[in-house]
């Protein structure tokens, strides 16, 4: 299980990388397009910079306060077990899976399955409950964007639609 | 000027899906108010894309009533289950939930919408009369004024929020990144688009918000092991006389009241402060035999008025200068840009209707709180015993289809999930999300009035000083870093965490 301390250090990693992405755009792109210099009109960098350096500043902050503080290993205190973890992991890979092939398989056949799959890693084990309440969420959803917003949902390569 | 406002808001206030919408926005938001875990914040981001394809009044009435609802519909859950629904009814629990153990749940759920209520429309009152005129002193502002309002706004967020000041100025500027991604408005020129046409006009607002906030939070939701757990919890709907109870404690109601439109009124301060001060003051003028914490009616009139009239005064800065007040708020002025509207005092030049709109719903939100929170208690409180394995499916269908909805583009859903990512990890670390919207709406504000400042400035910087309005925002933004940096070294030092620091802390995640 992930410590508290190695979060810090995950969320201090991802804005350094986005600082060292606004660098790596302003010295290559932007300055190809001409907007990385002059005045504040043509000067495209000047505002993202700015920024990128002060988040700079305050990440080394962050460091240091990171580093000076006493090492203490929260797991006790979250009373995380790794099963809990599992189960929010593993909502998160069902819900990428369904939308990457929400466009590929259509809306109707891929939403049930996703809701189906969503409330069995809850917990859930009475399949017949599970069967009819994701097919009635699926198309209680539907139903409300397609009739009163007018919203098309994906049909995918099969053109599936609920004729209202 | 005033009644000018409200005459042109009330010709399109008056249409029956302005006057639909803006109940069907109150049901909503109690629900998701009641809802531990959701808010109004949260309402108002799933909902978001169904408004924005309404007229502009019944767009904002929904929103708005969705933020009104939800800041009292917290209370039910604090009152009958002790678990506030939002942060903005913690308060809530010190007298609500005695109030309920003493088998009165049913006043105490009605004191607390009537209170609500009645807050919501004096707050609505101050927002009638001191918007238009906060709109007309900013009708002076240039460019210069309104880039230091823009790091004001960012600054009161990151000085009041409860965490780490330097996590919640990271999170800020993160949202100002954000915010520059897409064609440069002054030189057209395109930034960190990455050769994507996707992202020429940046990354869409809903699909940012909904991830950051929504799928981070069902993520959290997926870790607690109630997933399918049913509350037995049942209870009766309360009596109109609970408004009478209401009314009685009048001073206290009205004190509160302006509290909570106060802190609403100041950029980053909200309900959960105004609900927290306003309890502290009403508790230590009550008379010894109210009995504070152990189930006074005040109590609960106290934080229910002050964090509803809190929805007033943030509603103040937000349509006046343009700077929201908090997270709702933010997507309120959100939601007014995606409909074609810059909040501010040219909205107020150029659409009075709509700022008389605005100004008519929430008043009305306040009315229809009344009504339908007293006659439709039984069923919030229904809302309480759906199990989370079926709430987590469908709010994450909900994301999923709105999000496709705004544009019928699956880059969204994609920016969407990259976003929900990152939500959980700021989440996990600590780091608030609150700061990281108001940096995204504030950031081209920002941006834009810095350059055009220079632009229009012959001595660079100085421009800032060189101007009275803008000078005096300078020394209030200094100050407010000075209190940064006072909060971090006191923080440093250590101490104990006051409930409300706990409960601040809780806006934010």
């Amino acid at each position: 299980m992930a410590s508290q301390r190695l979060l810090n250090f995950a969320a201090i990693g991802f804005l350094a990388s986005v600082v060292l992405i606004v660098f790596w755009q302003i010295e290559t792109d932007m300055k190809e397009q001409g907007i990385a210099s002059g005045g504040p009109y043509d000067n495209a960098a000047s505002f993202p910079r700015t920024i990128a350096i002060l988040v700079a500043v305050l990440l080394v902050a962050q460091l240091i306060t990171d580093f000076l503080k006493k090492r203490t290993d929260t797991r006790a205190e979250e009373d995380l077990r790794a099963s809990d973890l599992w189960r929010g992991g593993l909502m998160l890979v069902v819900f990428a899976v369904y939308l990457t092939i929400l466009t590929t398989a259509g809306y109707h056949l891929a939403t049930a399955p996703m809701i189906f799959a969503i409330m069995w890693i809850c917990g859930s084990r009475r399949y017949l409950v599970l069967a009819v309440s994701s097919v009635a969420i699926a198309t209680a959803f539907a139903f409300f964007f397609e009739v009163f917003l007018n919203v098309v949902l994906p049909l995918g390569v099969w053109n599936i639609f609920i004729p209202w | 000027m005033i009644l000018e406002f409200l005459s042109a808001g009330l010709d399109v206030f008056l249409s029956p899906l302005a006057l639909g919408f803006t109940f069907a926005g109150i049901m909503v938001g109690l629900l998701v108010g009641a809802m531990p875990g959701l808010g109004p914040l949260m309402g108002i981001i799933l909902l978001l894309p169904v408004a924005i394809g309404l007229p502009p009044v019944a767009a904002m009435g929904f929103l708005i009533a969705i933020f009104v609802g939800g800041s009292c519909g917290g209370s039910v859950s604090a009152i009958l289950l002790r678990i506030p629904g939002t942060p903005l009814a913690a308060a809530t629990l010190f007298d609500g939930y005695p109030l309920a153990q003493k088998g009165r749940a049913s006043d105490a759920i009605g004191i607390a919408i009537s209170a609500s209520a009645m807050g919501g429309l004096l707050g609505g009152i101050v927002l009638v009369f001191f918007a238009p005129i906060l709109a007309g002193f900013a009708a002076n502002f240039a460019p210069p004024e309104y880039a230091m309002l823009a790091v004001m706004g960012l600054f009161a967020i990151v000085v009041i929020s409860g965490g780490s000041i330097i996590k919640g100025l990271l999170s800020g500027c993160f949202g100002l990144l954000i915010s520059t991604v897409g064609t440069d408005s002054f030189s057209t020129g395109l930034r960190f688009t990455f050769g994507s046409h996707n992202l020429l006009n940046g990354f869409h607002i809903v699909a940012v918000v909904v991830g950051l906030f929504a799928i981070s939070e069902m993520a959290a939701q997926m870790l607690g092991r109630d997933l399918l757990k049913k509350p037995d919890v049942k209870v009766a709907r309360p009596g109109l006389n609970t408004i009478t109870m209401t009314v009685k404690h009048y001073v206290n109601l009205l004190r509160s009241s302006a509290i909570g439109t106060f802190f609403g009124a100041i950029p980053g301060a909200g309900g959960v402060i105004s609900s927290f001060t306003s309890y502290a003051v009403a508790k230590a003028l009550a008379k010894p035999d109210e009995k504070y914490g152990e189930g006074a009616e005040g109590g609960v009139v106290a934080t229910e008025a002050a964090n509803n009239s809190t929805v007033g005064g943030t509603l103040v800065p937000t349509l006046a200068l343009g700077i929201p007040g908090d997270a709702s708020s933010a997507m309120l002025l959100g939601a007014l840009l995606i409909l074609g509207f810059v909040p501010g005092p040219a909205m107020f030049e150029n659409n009075p209707e709509v700022v008389g709109g605005i100004f008519m719903v929430y008043l009305a939100s306040n009315i229809f709180l009344l009504i339908a929170g007293i006659l439709a208690t039984p069923l919030f409180v229904y809302v309480l015993r759906i199990p989370k394995v079926y709430l987590i499916p469908s709010i994450l269908l909900l994301c999923s289809i709105g999000t496709f909805a705004l544009q019928a583009s699956v880059f969204d859903l994609q920016i969407m999930l990259l976003f929900g990512l990152i939500g959980i990890l700021f989440r996990s670390a600590d780091y608030p999300l609150a700061p990281i919207v108001i940096g995204m709406i504030l950031g081209p504000i920002l941006e834009a009035n810095l350059r055009r400042a220079l632009l229009i400035s012959r001595d660079g910087y100085w421009i800032f000083l060189d101007r009275p309005v803008a000078a005096a925002l300078v020394v209030v933004n200094v100050l407010l870093l000075a209190a940064m940096i006072y909060i971090t070294v006191q923080r440093a030092r250590g101490g104990k965490k006051s409930q409300l620091a706990k409960a601040l802390e809780a806006t934010d995640e």
